[in-house]
């Protein structure tokens, strides 16, 4: 990998950088669509590359039981198989396996789980299989196995399962750098340790230790219903102790004020089913906020989404009256929303990437919140958050701050 | 004459020299001009069908990648959900209709016919009457009558179909009924007719009209010589110059779904070939041969063939072609029939397990490269590196992207892509099924052109020896020696792919169902955490990383 941080915020700790993987190179700070068994929701490989994305997910847990490691490996890996020509990265398949699977028990060997397709026989998940799958599929950035337990998860567990994490990075940076993939599949760190600092700390000394073997760093256990003041010190607390020089990931993280405040610590890269669900709920992501176009105030309504919005579906002129007429009636409409949600979480980044370079990122904070949230309210851990890294959103505005995670928006009640 | 104007340019007519009516109704090529001529579609042709206005499966770009969509047909009763109708009320832009202002359909590109019903539904409806025709809605039964006429009048479509009085009720139908269906649809058609020779709406020359007379040939006639007969009286004076209603009409059109149902009723609707042609024969007889006849959902290319054959049909539509991508078949066959001796299918059943490890493309039989299929699955192409978004000045779209043509997508993906039921199987199969299909009407009239009856009927015949007719939605072809009866325990290709369908959609259903249901009986925190695992787990189904729901501290409630 070729990591080069090109631009500094000279305010907060955000930073543009170029990552250039196997498949090309990627800017950061970026958002990458979920594609969870091999497809991003109903757009071909050309329709997601026309958008500018550069890099994708792809779910280990999932492609490992469908179409399999064997049909993978003849197909000569996931690339080919989608037949996506860019970046993609990889989890470790840990979390769905802890998620879906009824019966999973931690090891220290690894996860033991009742295989839902091989007639409930149990399977040992370890750290170097879960390496060798990935090695298989073929991602350009491929994670560690970690340990996962809920955000919420109290007690001993949280401080188990964060050194078990390191124990097991060991096993995998082992496999990986033994595999003679290292070359082309870059393995990233993923920082546990729940919600508590010492133990966050302690894993990030751990696995700082580590830093010359790893290619970059996730930042994992987060995004599970926390509250968003915790959350966002989590953060803040391992961008500011994660080397310069390797990219930060920050898991599971999609919500537009999420990803800017996420920046603004000091993220680089971050992923979230989010938009893409949320489009196939009707639902369309705009600069001043979510529309739920179910609602029957946009049957008449011949105005575009955005008319600004340089995706497929605002760009042929698409009216918010013609996709209320086919929203969750046609599977077209899951498209349109879904491209243009992409599309969405794109320019909020690529915006964000002008903004540092320019050195005008806090105006840049500013002015999209203002334009996202208006008068309905800034939600006050981002104000918090952004106050911790010298931007202060309610300078020369006057508008209401509201407690918990902010806004209700037009997907979170009445659709 | 209004900027609307169709007309019909037969080419040539490979039957002329067959004696008495047959001369009528044998193969021939022609071209269809739309907007005095401003487009041209080449007969025997193909429009593709539409849902609520989009072409299924297929976003805008999409559409546009797929070259063989030049004619969408748009059924309008969606609409009659609101109000006026929501197309009425669309801002004219320009000199473009509404309609495809609002479908995303640009006038340059895309010839846009509508009627009021969809032609594929076949389901049972209450009467209509003298007043209305019923149609169908997502908020139920709406009555149509003269507002058909406002509404195309508003919207401006390219093809008009006249309202037709068909009966969605159990077949058989008295003679009183089908008296009634005649009687009415003539009146229907003489009131999109009725035109004052000067004013500023001019009397539109686009119209098609449906051939009613359900199963009864004597019946079809009739309707066939109401519209050739002299207008009389008062009638005439509305629609002068008009000598009959027929030199106001465009086109014919023919439906099969109602027309199987008045021949068969709702349960068998399998017809004998011999029998569907004849009663379309019955409507065309009397009739101009310099008008395009088209007919709606055929059951693939057997029935279009003979359709071709012995009917002389100019348009067809391609919603058997875009069933068979429902329910992830891929189709798969050429006319003329390669050389081969062995039967071939018309297509893949992705679904079925034998396609797991099959990395090659859709197309087994390619005659040469000229004829690999050129849709956006079997060719794809990445757009140019200039029209790729850019979403910040340091943005490197154009790395990694070529400008050559990228590999097909493969049989294992798709069967990958049908199970884990991801949306982008059912895109990719549209976009080739009416590729296959535009390529399948080039070939036909490719041979046409040749103006050789005997060797047209040649390579039918081998067609039909060659490919297995889709038995399941069609019939076991009874069309004389072309006949090919099956043995029983060859699962047909579609049948087995609509049940793995079936299948794949069930397991989901249930999955989501039983959430759901859960979700309603929670009460306790216990309850309540049950709740939030089992989203943890839908979470985990949508993929992504590390996106962990909380857990309820367990209050022991
Ligand atoms: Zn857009
Ligand atoms: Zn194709």
């Amino acid at each position: 990998m070729e990591f080069k941080v090109i631009a500094k915020c000279p305010i907060t700790r955000a930073r543009v950088s170029r990552m250039v993987l196997a498949h090309g190179a990627t800017m950061l700070p970026t958002f990458m669509p979920v594609a969870t068994q091999a497809a991003i929701k109903g757009l071909s490989p050309e329709q997601v590359e026309s958008l500018g994305v550069t890099l994708i997910l792809n779910n280990t847990y999932h492609l490992n039981l469908r179409p399999g490691i064997e049909i993978l490996k003849e197909a000569n890996g996931a690339h080919s198989f989608e037949g996506w020509k860019h970046n993609m990265l990889t989890d470790s398949g840990g979390f769905q396996l802890v998620s879906l699977s009824k019966f999973t028990t931690i090891t220290e060997e690894g996860a033991l789980f009742l295989n839902p397709f091989s007639t409930g026989e149990p399977t040992m998940l370890t750290p170097e299989e879960s390496i060798s799958i990935q090695h298989a599929i073929g991602a350009d950035i491929i994670m560690q196995l970690d340990d996962v337990v809920p955000s919420l998860q109290q007690g001993p567990r949280v401080g188990e399962a964060m050194e078990r994490s390191i124990r097991w990075l060991d096993r995998c940076i082992q496999y990986h750098e033994s595999s003679g993939k290292k070359d082309t599949q870059n393995l990233f760190a993923i920082v546990q340790g729940g919600l508590d600092p010492d133990l966050r700390n302690r894993c990030l000394d751990g696995m700082l230790e580590r830093k010359d073997r790893v290619a970059g760093y996730a930042i994992g256990g987060l995004s599970g219903g926390e509250e968003k003041d915790i959350f966002w010190k989590i953060i803040k607390q391992c961008a500011d102790k994660l080397p310069e020089d390797r990219p930060r990931y920050a898991m599971g993280i999609g919500f537009a004020e999420d990803l800017l405040v996420c920046v603004a610590l000091g993220v680089d890269m971050a992923d979230c089913v989010f938009p893409t669900r949320t489009a196939r709920f009707g639902v369309a992501l705009t600069h001043t906020g979510p529309v739920n176009l179910k609602l029957a105030k946009h049957a008449k309504d011949f105005s575009p989404i955005d008319k600004e919005c340089p995706c497929p579906t605002c760009k042929s002129g698409a009216s918010r009256a013609f996709l209320n007429h086919i929203v969750t009636h046609e599977t077209t409409a899951a498209h349109a929303l879904t491209v243009h949600n992409i599309v969405f979480q794109a320019q909020v980044m690529g915006r964000a990437r002008d903004a540092i370079i320019s050195g005008v990122f806090p105006d840049y904070l500013r002015s999209f919140f203002a334009g996202y949230f208006g008068n309905r309210g800034y939600p006050e851990w981002c104000v918090n958050a952004l106050r911790s890294v010298g931007v202060d959103l309610l300078e020369n505005v006057d508008v209401p701050v509201l407690p918990g995670s902010g806004a209700k928006w037009e997907y979170s009640d009445a659709a | 004459m209004s900027s609307s104007h169709i007309s019909f340019q037969s080419l040539v007519c490979l039957s002329a020299n067959r004696e008495g009516s047959k001369h009528k109704f044998g193969p021939r090529g022609g071209k269809v001009l739309i907007r005095n001529g401003q487009i041209a579609i080449d007969t025997p042709g193909v429009l593709t069908c539409t849902s609520r206005g989009v072409v299924p499966h297929l976003s805008r770009d999409n559409v546009k990648r797929t070259r063989a969509i030049k004619w969408v047909h748009i059924p309008f009763e969606s609409f009659l959900e609101h109000r006026p109708p929501i197309p009425t009320l669309q801002p004219q832009s320009g000199e473009t209709p509404r309609i495809n202002t609002l479908l995303g359909f640009p006038q340059e590109e895309y010839v846009l016919s509508m009627s009021l019903r969809n032609s594929a539904d076949g389901q049972e409806m209450p009467a209509n009457t003298n007043a209305y025709v019923t149609a169908n809605c997502i908020r139920g039964m709406r009555k149509a009558s003269l507002d058909w006429r406002s509404y195309v009048d508003s919207c401006k479509p390219d093809i008009i179909f006249s309202l037709s009085d068909t009966p969605f009720t159990p077949a058989p139908y008295s003679q009183k009924r089908l008296t009634k269906s005649i009687e009415r649809s003539a009146l229907w058609l003489a009131d999109m007719l009725q035109y004052p020779e000067t004013g500023p709406i001019t009397r539109p020359g686009n119209i098609f009209v449906q051939m009613a007379g359900g199963a009864s040939a004597p019946a079809r006639s009739a309707f066939a010589e109401s519209l050739v007969e002299g207008l009389q009286g008062k009638e005439a004076e509305a629609m002068r110059p008009l000598k009959c209603l027929d030199e106001g009409v465009a086109g014919y059109v023919v439906e099969m779904v109602p027309l199987r149902l008045s021949i068969q009723g709702f349960h068998d609707p399998s017809p004998n070939p011999a029998t569907v042609t004849s009663l379309i024969q019955a409507s065309l007889s009397s009739l101009s041969l310099s008008k395009p006849r088209l007919v709606t959902c055929t059951r693939g290319p057997h029935e279009i063939i003979r359709l071709v054959c012995d009917v002389g049909v100019d348009l067809f539509d391609t919603h058997w072609a875009q069933h068979a991508a429902d329910v992830g078949v891929a189709l798969d066959f050429h006319f003329p029939a390669p050389k081969t001796t062995v039967e071939l299918e018309l297509g893949h059943n992705l679904y079925d397990t034998k396609y797991e490890r099959d990395f090659t493309s859709f197309t087994s039989h390619d005659l040469d490269s000229s004829t690999f299929c050129p849709c956006p699955a079997c060719s794809p192409s990445s757009v140019p590196s200039s029209e790729i978004i850019r979403h910040s000045f340091v943005d490197e779209p154009g790395s990694n992207v070529s400008t050559s043509r990228n590999p097909s997508y493969t049989k294992a993906f798709l069967h990958h892509l049908l199970h884990t039921h991801e949306m982008s199987a059912h895109s990719l199969l549209a976009m080739h099924n009416i590729t296959v299909m535009d390529a399948f009407f080039a070939g036909i009239r490719q041979l046409i052109s040749q103006d050789d009856l005997s060797l047209f009927e040649a390579e039918v015949d081998r067609f039909f020896e060659t490919y297995a007719e889709d038995t399941e939605t069609g019939d076991t072809g009874a069309r004389d020696e072309r006949n090919m009866l099956k043995d029983d325990t060859q699962v047909n290709v579609f049948k087995a792919a609509e049940k793995a369908w079936k299948e794949v959609e069930l397991l989901r259903g249930k999955g989501r169902l039983a959430r759901e249901n859960e979700k309603a009986k929670a009460e306790s925190t216990t309850a309540a955490n049950a709740i939030l695992t089992k989203e943890m787990e839908e979470k985990g189904i949508e993929g992504g990383s590390e996106a962990v729901v909380p857990m309820l501290p367990d209050t022991g409630l």
